[in-house]
């Protein structure tokens, strides 16, 4: 017998002996039964707050997976939220034989949700659970949780939703309800909604999601004021009400030309020539808008031009219409980091009426004078027809030129035919030159391109923005040219002037700021207008400062001028040595019935766009405006004023320009006549200090030449224009004359030059809300 | 018709205190007087238009006696050269740039210079032609030459391989 063998039998032995002492023992436990608990049916129901769910909670208990009867089952809903409560307060059911333990009757509470119901036995670890929803009832309130309030300019829409909630009858959100939001009818400010699949509708129909909210966004209608906008739901009795309100807005066409102070190599005196479109509410906030500034010498707006984001205009009155006087400051934050302060252009404004304002820029980057006026554009394309136009600024070589003619646009509106143009370029002047061009449809702010212009052979990109039916504003948006001015209709008259279609008339002529200081103005009257050429006579003044000629007053004048056909394209000629340099004129007739300075204004219509044709005076263009009303007596009232000087105050920038606008009473036959305070834009401190700006006088109508008035030191009594401009004071030679009472022009006659308009101011009613100036730090800014 | 030409006569401080106002005054009088003096030498220095007429330009030569960045009371706005010639001193003017600007006209007392100008009392500048190099102060309709308008110029006859 080997090792294994013995091994084998030593482990039987004791094998057995293990198992006979085991048996044998009198010590053995029962392991404790397993009891565990299960819901059965009952759970995932919902149900409607306040109401029983329609089946008990069922639950079976087992011990040892066999049935276990006679067990208690306790069930437990939340204490607190979405919750129910058992039938009687009881909460304990019994096992049967089965082991099945039933609730008694569970109805929800008041509160929407979701939540869980728990059931327990003794021994069990793991409760059972019952997984319960009381549901929202029927939409019983409606109310408005946001949006309300808040105010929008006419025709935009609200910045922020209309938002309602529905809730049930105790206060849980609806989900899925309709609810109806619904825009006044029959009231002039009002609202829509917009709809993809058609126009705006008065009504939206929203469904509540699932915290109950609907909500819409409506777009105000042309009519200003506030009204109510309502959200109703089925069932519901009473809407939830919206207070909104729809605030004026007014959409602005602007154009200016002057100079800036870009720091170049060249002393920082550029030609500059801006225009653009801007939409401001009725409480003064700029909406929006769009524009272009060339100088021509580094500061071109890019391609598709700058956005103007937000801004303010501000009135330097706080005084409620019509006792505001309509001077204020108009702030315009750009895309265009560029534009004068990081972005931000700041222009002084004096608004003529509530459809016309005399505007210079006033940020200390440039200084310029134009006008701002209400754009009444309709449509994305130019209303066919005639026109004239004049455009004036510099070349591709920085010199002086101008152009101007007339053209046709298409009935299809984006086509320029039948062109004639003028052009005086740097002295080199060519006359009668046919085009035709092209513009594109405008964009959403009204402005669009035009090409096929040129100064001479040199084509130039131009802008266009649209004022209204007859009126554009254009701009040279080349980086390398700039120019700027306007194209006006030529209504019904297209197609027929004559000479017989100029009669009296007031002219006047200015250089621009590269040309500063070649300036003329004057009157005439027409004979022989049956003839060809006619012939006019009449009286005029002119400022050749930048030349050292020595101004002309009060100058007979004479000669004769031809509109050979009916486009309105002509030439006026006065006699050689008459008045300085100015002697051939280009003269491009208008619709008889627009106003060139104010073309909303539906009085003062009629004349022409010029431009001088004197090879000395490139650079140099004006209007031509019927003369209808002489009387001294009319000319009385409050006026706004702009001018664009130009000057040698200051020795270091010779003939350096800045810019007035200006309001306050006026007459012609009265003493102390003038009595105006207003802006000085003076970004080349030409004057030693700046301040609060007045200036005085008294016109002397001149008796020989009804029309003409003067402000000079040598009429006896002296009564030349008094300026104060903070602690400084100057006096200026000065000569106006009367277009109508409403419209007259002024000129500078000394050893500094500037032109200007005087415009009797209109209603101011309708100007955005005034607003208290910023505690005069514009003006200290310059001091 | 008026023949005062130089109105604007006075710029000068408002006095802030009622005490200084005498004074004031004393000065403004001073001050008026002195540019209606140089009023009757403006008067006489004017130009007869056509302002600039290229059949009566004659050019000179001549040596600059003085360098006037800014004019003096009376003459044509903008820079001069006061010229030494047979007949006594002449004023040529330069215009509003005439020695403003990159590569403007640089030019000392005492340097000869040709110049294409036409004038009686008061000569306007076409050309100066100083050291070999020709500056051009006005075209030939006498239209100032800016400072932007000079560097374009140069700029394009650099182009062309040209020099001044």
């Amino acid at each position: 017998m080997n090792r294994k063998a013995y091994a084998s039998i030593l482990g039987s032995v004791c094998l057995a002996l293990a198992f006979l002492t085991g048996c044998g023992s009198s010590t053995a436990t029962t392991p404790p039964p397993v009891i565990a608990i299960t819901a059965t049916s009952g759970s995932g129901q919902s149900v409607t707050v306040g109401a029983a769910f329609t089946n008990v909670l069922v639950a079976t208990v087992t011990s040892n997976g066999s049935p276990a009867s006679g067990v208690t089952v306790t069930f437990a809903a939340p204490a607190s939220g979405a919750s129910g409560a058992f039938a009687g307060g009881v909460n304990t059911a019994m096992t049967n034989a089965s082991g099945v333990a039933m609730s008694v009757a569970f109805t929800a509470n008041t509160t929407a949700g979701a939540y869980v119901v728990s059931a327990t036995a003794t021994g069990a670890t793991t409760p059972a659970s019952f997984s319960l929803t009381n549901t929202a009832g029927s939409p019983a309130t409606i109310t408005a949780v946001s949006g309300s309030g808040q105010s929008t300019a006419a025709s935009a829409p609200f910045a922020f939703p209309l938002t309602a909630l529905v809730a049930d009858g105790y206060s849980n959100p609806v989900s899925g309800a309709a609810v109806t939001f619904t825009c006044p009818a029959g009231s002039s400010a009002g609202c829509s909604f917009t709809n993809a699949q058609g126009p705006p509708t008065a009504t939206e129909m929203v469904a509540t999601g699932a915290d109950g909210i609907a909500s819409a966004t409506p777009t105000a209608n042309t009519g200003t004021g506030g009204y109510t906008v309502t959200a109703a739901a089925a069932g519901i009795a009473a809407p939830a009400d919206f207070s909104v309100t729809n605030i004026s807005s007014t959409t602005y066409v602007f154009y200016l030309s002057g100079a800036d102070t870009r720091p170049t190599s060249h002393g920082g005196y550029n030609f500059y020539a801006l225009a653009g479109t801007v939409t401001i509410d009725g409480n003064g906030n700029v909406l929006g808008g769009e524009q272009d500034y060339n100088d021509a010498n580094g500061v071109t707006s890019p391609a598709g031009g700058d956005r103007i984001v937000s801004g303010t205009l501000i009135f330097v009155s706080d005084l409620p219409a019509p006792d505001d006087f309509g001077q204020g400051t108009l702030f315009l934050n750009t895309t265009n980091q560029s534009m004068g302060g990081g972005g931000t252009e700041v222009f002084a404004i004096q608004f003529v009426n509530n459809n016309h304002a005399l505007v210079t820029q006033y940020d200390g980057t440039a200084t310029s004078s134009g006008s701002m006026d209400v754009s009444t554009r309709s449509g994305t394309a130019i209303t066919g027809g005639g026109y004239a136009f004049t455009l004036s600024g510099v070349d591709s070589g920085y010199n002086p030129a101008a152009l101007g003619g007339v053209f046709t646009i298409s009935s299809a509106g984006l086509s320029l035919q039948n062109g004639l143009v003028d052009t005086n370029d740097d002295g080199k002047v060519t006359t009668q030159v046919g085009f035709s061009a092209e513009a594109s449809a405008t964009d959403s702010f009204g402005r669009g391109t035009i090409t096929g212009i040129g100064i001479g052979n040199t084509p130039v990109s131009l802008v266009y923005y649209i004022v209204g039916p007859e009126v554009m504003r254009i701009i040279d948006v080349d980086t390398s040219d700039s120019l700027v001015g306007s194209a006006f209709g030529q209504g019904t008259s297209a197609g027929t002037f004559t000479n017989a279609s100029l009669g009296s008339s007031v002219f006047g002529l200015t250089g621009n700021s590269r040309v500063s200081g070649s300036d003329a103005l004057g009157q005439f009257s027409t004979s022989n207008t049956s003839s060809n050429p006619a012939d006019f006579l009449g009286v005029a003044d002119a400022n050749e400062l930048a030349k050292g000629i020595s101004p002309v007053l009060a100058a007979p004048i004479s000669g004769t001028y031809s509109i050979p056909s009916g486009d309105g394209y002509g030439s006026l000629n006065i006699t050689s040595g008459n008045l300085g340099d100015v002697t051939t004129l280009g003269i491009y007739l208008t619709d008889p019935s627009l106003n060139l300075s104010d073309p909303n204004n539906p009085s003062g219509g009629g004349g022409a766009l010029v431009l001088d044709l004197d090879d000395v005076m490139a650079g140099v263009t004006g209007v031509l405006v019927p003369q209808t009303d002489i009387t001294a007596a009319d000319f009385n009232g409050n006026y706004a004023a702009g001018w664009q000087d130009f000057n040698n105050f200051n020795s270091d920038c010779t003939l350096c320009e800045f810019d007035i606008v200006a309001q306050g009473p006026a007459m012609g036959t009265a003493s102390n006549a003038f009595n105006f305070a207003g802006f000085v834009s003076d970004p080349f401190f030409t004057i030693p200090v700046l301040g609060p700006s007045y200036f005085n006088g008294t016109p002397l109508a001149d008796p020989v030449n009804r029309g003409r008035y003067s402000m000079l030191h040598a009429n006896v009594p002296s009564n030349p224009l008094m300026v104060t401009v903070g602690p400084v004071f100057a006096d200026f030679d000065v000569v106006i004359y009367q277009a109508n009472a409403g419209q007259l022009f002024w000129l500078e006659v000394d050893e500094a030059v500037f032109f200007g308009a005087l415009e009797q101011q209109g209603s101011l009613n309708g100007l955005p809300a005034a607003r208290k100036p910023p505690a005069k730090t514009q003006l200290k800014k310059k001091e | 018709m008026t023949t005062r030409t130089n109105c604007f006569r006075v710029w000068t401080y408002r006095m802030q205190r009622w005490a200084a106002v005498l004074a004031f005054t004393s000065i403004a009088v001073v001050a008026l007087l002195t540019p209606m003096q140089a009023q009757t030498r403006a008067a006489e220095t004017r130009l007869a238009r056509p302002y600039y007429d290229l059949t009566r330009e004659v050019t000179h030569k001549a040596t600059v006696s003085s360098v006037l960045t800014k004019p003096s009371a009376g003459m044509i706005v903008g820079s001069h050269l006061l010229l030494a010639t047979a007949s006594g001193e002449v004023d040529a003017s330069l215009g509003r740039w005439g020695l403003q600007g990159k590569s403007a006209l640089s030019v000392s007392a005492g340097e000869p210079v040709g110049v294409m100008l036409m004038g009686r009392q008061v000569f306007v500048v076409r050309t100066v032609k100083v050291r070999g190099q020709v500056f051009a102060m006005r075209n030939e309709h006498g239209i100032p030459v800016s400072p932007q308008a000079r560097e374009r110029a140069s700029q394009e006859s650099a182009q062309k391989g040209e020099s001044l």
